[in-house]
């Protein structure tokens, strides 16, 4: 918690337990249950019950709860987000060491280290992060089908399904087949805001498309769980494959990043594209961005607050580009 | 009875008509008279089959057959055309199919495990196979079925009623609390649990009925435990009666140890498959991350509506919010179909929870995105009311659950974390319709280390005094070995045990007094119940009736967010000096005036009251009051010019709540409750000024700060002349209350002293 956290002071009354109460035996109840055969220690029920060994401790004494007054979520711990800022992390690995573990500490800090990235990327973009854990069947997770499309699920360790659909542009759904599609998945979440905005036009159409397509995928998808798994030989040739064609959109990809890092100040320009393209001010900027919302596919979490942010985004960004600047303060020179 | 048989048919069959016309005519014919019907009941039957049926030997084929009719085997009218389409359903559900396996095992044991999934038809169904087998009316007696909830009871007597082409509350009828809908024909009882247990305090045997079924025994509630302890001990003495335990776990193992090894059978429910997802890291905000999945759902994933969990009403009611508003943005930028919102709680009035079964919002325009809904709720959802289409469900892994802490005495709604168990049920909800999808907010680790296996039934998590004075009713007298599932602390038996006994409820040998049996038919906690029945002592048993309903309802002020200051401006209109209970019984005495019935409903919400509890409560006392007159207690009330009036009601209060008094602690703010010795504030909504040095309070409220709630002042002088035996001065504990008690007891010494003198 350390020195930041709020105060909260509370006075604890002198006996919070009321052991006064309890280690008293000469009250009523501890004198009538001791003459029912009741000896301090034992627990209440017919003697010798066939199903005492489902009995809890609860049986015992009565159930204690810890008082819940923050929205923290099951499992999380007060500032155990920031352990690194303490080094206990680094010190952890190195003990580790110490003792022989390399690999392990290997694999736990590989692990950490993917978490944390992909926490990044997720909380830029504001989204949910999760992780398959099996299916439930009846009353129980069965591990096994999870196992049956481990070809998918492996890389599919994320679901996110949101960029997914919103980063998808025209050439990359064309390209892409079923088995590549996770990879696909994971390789654009690493794609920067600046780049999906590149695709702002090509998004308009992947918007009917991704749907259409979301629903063809979802058919793909089921009967890859049913079916039976791929031989390993053959998942391996797919993911080679897969790889493969993910470098060449990855560069695809930069490409059309270097170029929408240009175009993107104009198309988020305040002033609308229209009255744009009527003057004819912006030259580099797309000619047609045919959505008037960039963001019309992107998914914001955080809504009226992400507008505003948009808007102050849009207006260090007009601030900074000379062209915008001499809109605003109205300069009439021939650039 | 016979008139309304007879307009059953109407609609079934146009030949039905006719007797009655004939009837009309004066022409009696004996087999056509509606009166006479009762003669017909043998020989439809015999056309029937059910007649030769012998019990407990028959068959699915014999049982099938009398089904298809064409006369109803029960009433021995011709079947309408409604149930053959039913009869074709119900055929189609799983338990069907295992229809001769369930008689064989139900014929040859006398208790049965059935485990049925959701979806299986067991609540439904079950019962209608054991009428055929059982066949109650030979031999005037019934089937039971219980179920945990009230609506549940009503709702599912009445589909059965229809499945079996008869009227509710002829054949098949049900009773809960306050409403019995059953008649000299029924054979087949929905009922609640808290209600079976009520018929077993005045039929110990109940040998009213020949089958008794414990319907969603997996919810553990106080009263189904209660029940499964007692009939372990009546099959003991009734052989005849069967009892058939339906649970919807499939692991039954602990029933089956319980009861003797009673054999099982398990029926697979009708559901899909559910991906689970956790999250990678934990949450530090599982409110904030519920509404980002939810709307990265709605944003990405296919149609479905959504299910979120979460703990209460004011959250809901946040998170609806919300979830709304951020919807809507993501409508303006046509990123997501429409999403409407509802909430789900336990307090929602009616009209509001049947919402959420309306369908889903079409697309805002043709061809656009399909729209969902989403229902945010408490975790009613989670087993009590099934909704239909829910194919994502979110489970922050938190619920509100009652608490019991013996030591200091107090019963509170807690946020604690869910059980395993309870996390797939929660999940299981989303296989309803098709393959559905969990996202929990939590790491798998966290569900692995952090969750309990199961949720503590309820008797471990309760304060036992009005079910230690139950059992005692029942004639358990061995408290100490009464085989429960789950045996409560020790601690709490005690604890319970004294409560009753400082209340005169029990004597000091254990022994159930008159106060005691008489308190055990109010439907109450036993403190309100001997509040009521000494009330006529202090000549206000009316405003005590009124009182009494107002506490055991909710809430009656309302306190919107957007308008706290007019609210308690309102509040105070109706505020008495001396405490909230006083406040209470103005409110209701203003809302029974003329002025306010003119129009109850307008005139509860200019005041900021609650109509519904205000109803509820007027409901309550009207129960309470036939009881009343019924126990041949007294009705009365001080004129209101006594300038008494208020003062009996103060000293009444005392006598059922003086185990719930408080004492200022120092001249401070604080206050510290007597004897558990707890320290304590008043709850921020009290009415009552800082002047008051004694209270008493009926609700202690565990937050970080400890609250008591609806306080009302009281004298000194009035606890140790009501409960002297609670207020023994010299078994105090050393300290301020001690002698602060000391110090009035010598007051009253001398006062009598100078009486005697003079």
């Amino acid at each position: 918690m350390g020195l930041a956290a709020p105060k909260n002071r509370s006075k604890i009354s002198n006996d919070p337990q009321n052991t006064t109460w309890a280690n008293n035996t000469e009250r009523f109840g501890h004198k009538i249950l001791t003459s029912q055969g009741w000896t301090p220690g034992a627990s209440l029920g017919a003697t010798d019950a066939a199903h005492k060994a489902h009995y809890t401790a609860a049986s015992q004494s009565h159930i204690r709860v810890f008082l819940k007054d923050d929205n923290l979520g099951l499992g999380a711990k007060r500032g155990s987000e920031r352990a690194e800022n303490f080094g206990l992390a680094g010190f952890a690995s190195i003990l580790g060491r110490l003792n022989g573990k390399e690999e392990e500490v290997k694999k736990e800090e590989e692990r950490q280290e993917k978490i944390q990235q992909r926490a990044y990327v997720y909380q830029k973009f504001g989204m949910m992060n999760f992780v398959s854990g099996g299916y439930l069947v009846g009353d129980k997770i069965e591990k096994g089908v999870k196992k049956e499309i481990e070809p998918e699920s492996s890389d599919n360790e994320v679901t996110e399904k949101k960029s997914k659909k919103r980063k998808r542009s025209g050439e990359e759904e064309v390209k892409k087949g079923d088995e590549e599609e996770p990879k696909l998945k994971r390789k654009k979440k690493s794609v920067s805001l600046r780049e999906e905005a590149a695709k702002v036009d090509a998004a308009l159409k992947a918007t009917t498309k991704s749907k259409k397509d979301k629903k063809a995928k979802s058919a793909s998808e089921t009967p890859a769980i049913d079916s039976e798994p791929l031989s390993d030989k053959a998942r391996r040739k797919a993911e080679k494959r897969a790889r493969k064609e993910e470098k060449k959109l990855k560069k695809a990809l930069k490409k059309a990043a270097k170029e929408a890092a240009k175009s993107n100040p104009t198309t988020e320009d305040p002033s609308s594209e229209s009255s744009d393209e009527e003057e004819s001010t912006s030259a580099n900027s797309v000619p047609t961005t045919g959505t008037s919302t960039p963001s019309g596919l992107t998914y914001n979490p955080r809504g009226m607050h992400a507008v505003r942010q948009r808007y102050i985004r849009q207006k260090k960004m007009a601030s900074m580009d000379p062209q915008a600047l001499k809109e605003i303060f109205m300069i009439k020179t021939p650039s | 009875m016979a008139t309304k048989r007879e307009y059953t048919t109407e609609d079934s069959s146009s030949s039905a008509k006719r007797p009655k016309m004939e009837n009309g005519n004066g022409k009696l014919d004996a087999a056509n008279n509606p009166y006479l019907a009762h003669w017909n009941d043998d020989k439809s039957n015999t056309a029937n089959g059910l007649y030769d049926f012998k019990r407990h030997a028959t068959t699915t084929k014999q049982a099938s057959a009398a089904e298809d009719g064409p006369l109803n085997p029960f009433t021995g009218r011709s079947l309408s055309n409604r149930y053959m389409g039913i009869l074709k359903q119900r055929r189609d559900l799983p338990v069907h199919k295992q229809r001769d396996e369930f008689l064989k095992l139900y014929q040859e044991s006398q208790i049965l495990v059935f485990v049925g999934e959701t979806g299986s038809g067991k609540t439904t169904q079950i019962p209608q196979f054991v009428l055929f087998d059982d066949m109650p009316h030979k031999s005037a007696q019934m089937v039971a079925c219980t179920q945990p909830r009230r609506v549940a009871a009503m709702s599912v007597a009445q589909r059965v009623a229809e499945e079996m082409d008869v009227e509710l509350g002829e054949e098949v009828g049900y009773s809960i609390r306050f409403e019995d809908k059953t008649g000299p024909n029924t054979m087949l009882k929905y009922m609640t649990d808290g209600m079976l247990l009520r018929e077993a305090m005045h039929d110990n045997n109940l040998t009213r009925y020949s089958t008794i079924i414990l319907d969603e025994a997996h919810e553990r509630t106080l009263a189904t435990d209660i029940l499964m302890g007692l009939l372990k001990e009546v099959v003991l003495r009734r052989k005849d009666l069967k009892l058939i335990i339906m649970s919807a776990t499939l692991d039954a193992t602990k029933f089956q140890k319980y009861f003797h090894n009673a054999p099982l059978l398990a029926v697979p429910g009708r559901t899909h498959p559910v991906e689970i997802f956790y999250t990678p890291a934990p949450e530090r905000d599982y409110v904030e991350a519920a509404l980002r999945t939810v709307l990265q759902i709605h944003a990405t994933e296919d149609e479905g509506d959504i299910l979120l969990f979460l703990t209460g009403e004011e959250e809901i009611e946040d998170a609806c919010r919300k979830i709304s508003l951020e919807a809507q943005d993501l409508v303006r930028e046509d990123a997501a179909g429409p999403l409407v919102v509802y909430p789900l709680y336990g307090t929602l009035p009616p009209a509001q929870q049947q919402k959420i079964f309306s369908p889903a919002p079409p697309p805002t325009r043709p061809g656009g995105r399909p729209g969902r809904k989403c229902i945010v709720s408490t975790n009613i959802a989670e087993t009590s009311l099934t909704i239909d289409g829910i194919v994502y469900v979110v489970d922050p892994g938190f619920s509100k659950q009652k608490v019991y802490n013996p030591r200091i005495r107090v019963e509170s709604l807690l946020v604690s974390p869910i059980s395993k168990a309870s996390a797939q049920q929660r999940a299981g909800r989303a296989g309803r319709t098709r393959p559905g999808k969990c996202f929990r907010l939590y790491t798998e680790s966290a569900f692995k280390k952090e969750l309990i296996e199961q949720t503590y039934p309820e008797v471990l998590r309760s304060n036992l005094a009005s079910t230690v004075l139950e059992l005692k009713k029942l004639g358990v007298e061995d408290l100490v070995h009464f085989d429960l599932m789950d045996p409560p602390a020790p601690e709490t038996l005690m604890r319970a045990l004294e409560e009753l006994n400082y209340l005169a409820c029990l004597d000091d040998e254990g022994e159930l007094t008159t106060l005691g049996s008489l308190a055990s038919q109010f439907p109450l906690d036993p403190a309100l119940a001997v509040m009521l029945i000494v009330s006529p002592e202090f000549y206000c048993s009316n405003e005590i009736l009124s009182l009494t309903a107002l506490l055991s309802v909710p809430q009656v002020f309302v306190r919107p967010a957007s308008n706290r200051k007019r609210a308690d401006e309102m509040k105070d209109l109706f505020a008495h000096p001396d405490g909230d209970h006083l406040t209470m019984l103005n409110v209701y005495h203003a809302f029974k005036s003329e002025e306010a019935q003119a129009n109850p409903k307008q005139w509860c919400h200019d005041h900021f009251l609650s109509y519904r509890a205000l109803q509820q409560a007027d409901n309550v006392r009207l129960q309470l009051k036939r009881i009343m007159e019924r126990e041949e207690l007294e009705l009365m009330s001080t004129s209101f010019e006594n300038k008494k009036y208020y003062e009996n009601i103060r000293r009444a209060l005392v006598a059922g709540f003086f185990m719930q008094v408080a004492k200022r602690d120092g001249n401070g703010k604080a206050y510290m409750t007597v004897k558990d010795e707890q320290n304590v504030l008043l709850h921020p909504s009290t009415v009552l000024g800082q002047d008051s040095e004694w209270v008493v309070y009926n609700e202690f409220v565990l937050t970080t700060k400890n609250y008591i709630r609806t306080v009302t002042s009281v004298k000194p002088e009035w606890l140790l002349d009501i409960a002297p035996n609670y207020y023994d001065v010299a078994a105090f504990k050393k300290g301020e209350i001690k002698t602060a008690l000391q110090r009035v007891a010598t007051k009253i010494q001398r006062k009598e002293q100078e009486k005697g003198k003079r």
